[in-house]
Order: C-alpha cells, then structure tokens, then sequence
C-alpha cells in the first residue's frame, strides 16, 4: 500500500476504534451519572422553585446547566471520532482512484488525519477548561477536515470514469 | 455491463463480505425506519404535550405546589428519557450499518484465514444488532437490556480492532485494491453516487461549521438564559410571562435538534450515497433502474436534511416533506438491496462464474 493510502485506513480505522472505546468508557464510567444528575439537578431547581428556596433553586441550576454543557460535548465526542474516522476510511479505499498523486496530496492526507484527531480534541477540552483556546483548537481541527476533505475528493473525482447516463 | 458479472465483494456463500454487506444494508434499513416512524409518529406528538406540560410546571411553580410541579418535570423527564433512547438507537444502527459496509470493503485487505474473517464478520454485525437492538428496549425491559447493549459493543469493538489488526499487517495490496475500486465504480451509477455524496458531506460539515458558532455563542447561552428566566418568574408569581419564557425555551430546544439532525443527516446521508457506489456492480438490475434508484436515493439524501433544517421555521409542511424525502431514500435502498439479494443468487446458481 501507499503510504498516504496506509495512513488514511489505519489512521482513521484506529480513530474509529478511539471513539468506540471512548463511547463505551463513558457509558460506564460516568455516562449514567452524569445523566442521572442531569436530571436530578433539574428537578431538584423545578422543587426549589415551587418551594421558594431561592439559594437551593440557583445551586441546583447551576449544577444542571454545568452537566448539560458536559453531556454535549461528551456525545460530541464521540459521534465526531467516528463519522469522520469513516469518512477517512473511506477515502483511504478511493486513494488509489486519485491521478499521480502529487505532493500536495500527500500533504492534504496529513492535514485530514491532524484535523480528525483536533478536532474532537478541542471539543474534549471544553469539558474541562472554559479557556478559549479549547474552542479555537475544535474550530481549526474542523477547518483542516473540511478543507481537506473537499481537496482529496476533488482528486478522487478526477479520476473517476464519467457518468454518462446508461 | 451485465450485472452480478464481479466475484470480490460476493465472493462466498456466506462469506465475510456478504455478511457485512447484507448485515449493513439491512441494519441501515431498519436504522432509516425507526427514524422515519420516531418522526412521524412520536416527535411531533411528543413535543406538544411536552410543551403543555412545561407550561403546567410554571402554574404549579407559581401556586407554590412543589409536588404537583415535580410530578408534571418527572413526566417530561419521562417523555425526554424515551426519546433519547430512540434517537440514540437510531443513530447507532445506521452508524454501525456504515461500519459494516465499510468493513466489507476492507475484506480482500485482510490476511486472514476466511474463517476468522467470517468470525469478524458477524461479530461486527451481531454486535450492532445487539447493541442497538438492546439500547431500544431497555425502558421496557430493565437493566439486563443495558448488559446485552454492552455486550453488542464489546462484539463490535472485537469486529473492529481485528479488522484493524489486519489493516496494519497488510502488505502489497495496493494492486489489488486499486484494481477493485476501478471494478466497482466503473458503472456510470456509482461515480454519480459517489460525485453526490463527496458534495452532500461537503454542504452539510460547512453548515455544522457555521452552526457549532451559532450553536456556541447563541442558542447554548439563550437556552440557559431561558430556563432561569422563566423559572425565576414562576416563583415571583407572573406565570404569564413565565409560560411565555418556558414556551419559547420549549420552541428554542427542537430547533436546536433539528438543526443538528440537519447537520448529521446531510453527512450520514453523503456517506451512505458514497458507500451505496461500492455496491452497484453487484445489483442484479438493468443499468438504467440502477441509474433510476440511484437518482432516487440522491434526490431524497438532498432534500430530507434541507426540509428536516426547515421544519421548525416554516412549520409542518416541511417536515412532511423532510419524511417524504426520508421515505425516497428508504425505498431506493429497499430496491437496490433486492437487487443485492437477486445479485448473490444468480452468483450462487453460476457457482461464482457467471
């Protein structure tokens, strides 16, 4: 195999085998808690709330908003290492179909597979620190994807037989 | 070409590819259908009489009835619970549907025995069913469903660092896969298949670019906000503008969904149209209905996340049509995996000459 084509099956199969793991961790580890206490923290804002317990009502607020700004992120996660690994996959499979591959290709390959792991990195991180920089490294990991992505296809498409109607 | 002329991918009887190929079609199929009758049948329904009873919580916030409140928030709570489990089963049983397909293409890559092949085969496939299918019912059957939903992962998760394994041990292959890429987008539906679904996936991760930013500094924030303001307002007496508040967080919650559903649906729908390419030499079918069903699949894969992102702005007509445009897709699948069945037959009957 190519290297560029070993890089985009392997790196984006070990990818989806990441976000699969990572899916399953959560859920046993803490996935059932944190939406436990989701709901929890919710309902106990809805019982303040009809008792007037403003300090509890506040609390318990809190607590719900900071769980449902984990539980997304955390889902994020996870659907995001394993739609976009296949979708590395998958162009790791139409590699070959690509004209004299060149080396700016090869470049774009790199970008895709970095960009697949900052990507949800950077979503990851938002759990844990509210820093700016979190939501920049998501951001610019999305932007490799997607740049790159359209780069290889276009690649892949020009090597691809015309479609003229049957 | 004439069709079902190719040996790789439906090599065997029962072999590996055709089980993950046959496995994730049919996973997909009924991943596809359980999203179309959660949407038809329960969403809308379910979103109505969520909204009446959030709006029965701040009446009963505001006279001051802690248990009355808490037993109509344990209701939506309830009514929330279920549809989590039904969307989290329908986004698994196509992703794993995918994953099969995908696996399946990776099979004349594998140095392993056909044995062990077909072993992690049916590992990935079993797994996903399990996985999915337990997910599903667990609300109604209790904790030992959650245990069968694990165990499915772990099958999955087996099917996928075995493939892995032999994708890291695969030499020389290059040949041998470019030569079966060639094969099978040679007919004109695959490359129009293909060519849809690279713009498709395209279109929907630059809308999911732009929305994580709305999401991000609007729609999060405004959703807190709304939450705590109606709340606050119950319990200082003004259920008018508390039902009003609740009301719009309640409209504000599935236009954030949908528009996500939007996002994910353009992408998974992309890449069922690039996997779906891989297959047509195998569809026992006339080049011209090949080329029809693959129109059909790409017309519904279009329209479905564009109506699915309308729907809560324009109202029910457009999710009528996001259900029509699923329903398009569901059908072009439906024909082209009959063809796939048709397609291993005569293969089987010719003895894998024909």
């Amino acid at each position: 195999m190519k290297s560029p084509q070993r890089i985009l099956l392997v790196g984006g199969l070990l990818i989806i085998v990441v976000g699969l793991v990572y899916g399953a961790a959560y859920n046993w580890l803490v996935g059932y808690d944190t939406l436990t206490t989701l709901r929890e923290s919710y309902g106990a804002a809805v019982w303040a709330a009809a008792s007037g317990d403003e300090a509890t009502f506040g609390q318990a607020l809190a607590r719900g908003k900071q769980m449902n700004y984990r539980y997304v992120r955390v889902v994020d996660v996870h659907t995001h290492l394993i739609k976009v690994a296949s979708l590395v996959l998958l162009l790791g499979l139409l590699y070959p179909l690509i004209p004299d591959p060149s080396k700016a290709v090869v470049r774009w390959v790199l970008v895709l597979v970095v960009g697949t792991v900052l990507f949800p990195l950077g979503v990851f991180l938002e759990i844990v620190t509210s820093s700016i920089l979190a939501q920049a490294v998501a951001a610019l990991g999305a932007l490799m994807v997607i740049t790159a992505f359209a780069a290889l296809f276009l690649n892949i498409s020009r090597g691809l037989p015309s479609e003229t109607r049957a | 070409m004439m069709p079902g002329r190719q040996g790789g991918l439906f090599g065997r009887r029962m072999g590996s590819a055709r089980i993950l190929v046959f496995g994730g079609i049919l996973l997909i199929i009924l991943g596809m259908a359980l999203g179309e009758i959660y949407a038809i049948f329960i969403s809308h329904v379910g979103a109505a009489e969520v909204r009446q009873r959030w709006v029965a919580v701040v009446e009963h916030i505001a006279e001051r009835q802690p248990e009355r409140a808490a037993a109509e928030f344990a209701a939506i709570q309830q009514m929330l619970v279920r549809r989590g489990r039904i969307v989290n089963a329908h986004s698994h049983i196509v992703a794993f549907g995918f994953l099969a397909l995908t696996f399946a293409l990776l099979q004349p890559l594998l140095p392993f025995s056909e044995s062990s092949k077909d072993t992690l085969a049916w590992s990935t496939v079993a797994g996903g069913c399990l996985q999915a299918g337990f997910v599903f019912i667990s609300g109604w059957v209790g904790l030992w469903a959650n245990i069968l939903s694990d165990l499915g992962m772990v099958l999955v998760l087996v099917g996928a660092i075995g493939t892995l394994r032999g994708l890291v041990r695969a030499q020389g292959l290059r040949e041998t896969l470019e030569k079966q890429m060639r094969t099978l987008l040679q007919p004109p539906s695959s490359s129009l298949l293909l060519r849809a679904g690279g713009l498709l996936v395209i279109l929907g991760m630059v809308f999911g670019f732009y929305y994580a930013w709305v999401f991000v500094t609007e729609h999060e924030p405004a959703q807190f906000n709304l939450l705590e303001a109606g709340l606050s307002s119950a319990m200082a007496g003004n259920v008018e503008d508390a039902s009003d508040i609740i009301l719009q967080y309640r409209r504000l919650q599935p236009k954030i969904a949908i528009t996500v559903a939007a996002h994910s649906h353009a992408i998974e729908m992309g890449t069922m149209a690039i996997l779906l390419a891989f297959i047509q030499p195998f569809l026992y079918l006339d080049e011209r209905w090949r080329w029809r069903w693959a129109w059909v699949f790409i017309v519904g894969s279009f329209l479905m996340p564009l109506f699915v992102f309308l729907a809560p702005r324009v109202g029910l007509f457009s999710a009528a049509f996001a259900d029509l445009s699923g329903f398009l897709a569901l059908l072009a699948l439906s024909a082209m995996l009959v063809g796939a069945v048709r397609g291993a037959a005569v293969q089987d009957v010719s003895g894998g000459h024909a």
